[in-house]
């Protein structure tokens, strides 16, 4: 089973927090950034295999963030959060390897929900490339 | 389609003038371009996107690229018949059409946009207040001061 790590990234920290505290009661190691650069260093430190991004950052946004992950952690699984959705912005998400797509105000069900699948999904496969 | 015809020989303009009401437009003429403009729009007002086919009578290619270049969209040389002139009349209603769509495009971003913003906006602090909330509801042990207050400070931001 791979670590249960999850990483948070949005811009707001009373929304990182609230995250953080959605994923550490279902028993998951949650890491917070605020910025995709920040994400990117702490992915490099220590990846973490679940990831949840604000679409909306200052500076690399949250697509190019999710592209850039994808690129570099083909197994990790990154959903999209948003304040504001849109069919354009859905497609976007989409192309960019968003394995799904969430609308703030979103449910802590819905999240550990998506986080719980997502770690399914990464031990099936890894456990298919090792026996 | 509003059109403008504007030439000093009063002939040509009543036979462009008639060609151009059977094609169903409201024809618009001057024996100068700056009388014609004037009887088109009012001169102070917003520019509306134009679509300008000169009309050459000398000839040379010279007048014509000198034209294309000021800011002409298309041309026909004298002499010509009315029906050369139909199809390029067609290319500017295409033309100002595309161009009325971009417009309402580009109108139509900007207002979502900025309905995202406003939505962005209440959505962030709804967020903190429904993670929390239901984290106290689970009663699993996040009831403590940190929680109450973060709810406080996301309704303040949000009313």
């Amino acid at each position: 089973m791979i670590e249960r790590r999850v990483l948070v990234v949005d811009d707001e920290e009373s929304v990182r927090d609230v995250f953080a505290a959605i994923m550490a009661q279902a028993g998951y190691q949650v890491r917070t950034a605020e910025s995709g650069e920040e994400a990117l260093e702490m992915m490099r430190q220590e990846p973490s295999w679940v990831l949840f991004l604000d679409l909306r950052l200052p500076g690399m946004d949250g697509v190019e963030l999710c592209r850039a992950v994808r690129r570099e952690w083909p197994l990790a699984i990154a959903h999209a959060v948003t304040g504001f959705s849109s069919l354009f912005e859905l497609s976007d998400c989409r192309a960019s390897g968003f394995a799904d797509y969430f609308t703030k105000p979103v449910s802590p069900a819905d999240l550990r929900a998506a986080a719980a699948r997502a770690f399914e999904k990464i031990d099936r496969w890894r456990g298919r490339s090792t026996s | 389609m509003k059109t403008l015809i504007a030439d000093d020989n009063p002939v040509t303009r009543s036979i462009l003038e008639q060609a151009v009401r059977a094609w169903g437009h409201e024809p618009t003429s001057g024996a100068t371009g700056t009388a014609a403009l004037y009887a088109l729009e009012d001169p102070d007002g917003p520019r509306q996107p134009r679509y300008l086919i000169l009309v050459t009578g000398r000839g040379g290619s010279a007048d014509v690229v000198e034209g294309l270049e000021a800011g002409a969209d298309n041309y026909v040389s004298k002499p010509f018949h009315p029906m050369e002139l139909r199809p390029r009349v067609r290319a500017g209603e295409r033309a100002l059409q595309l161009q009325r769509e971009l417009v309402e495009r580009e109108r139509f971003q900007r207002a979502l946009e900025m309905a995202g913003a406003v939505c962005h906006e209440f959505n962030q602090p709804l967020q903190v207040i429904r993670g929390w909330t239901e984290l106290l509801l689970d009663e699993a042990g996040c009831g403590d001061g940190t929680a109450l207050r973060s709810i406080g400070v996301a309704v303040e931001a949000g009313a």
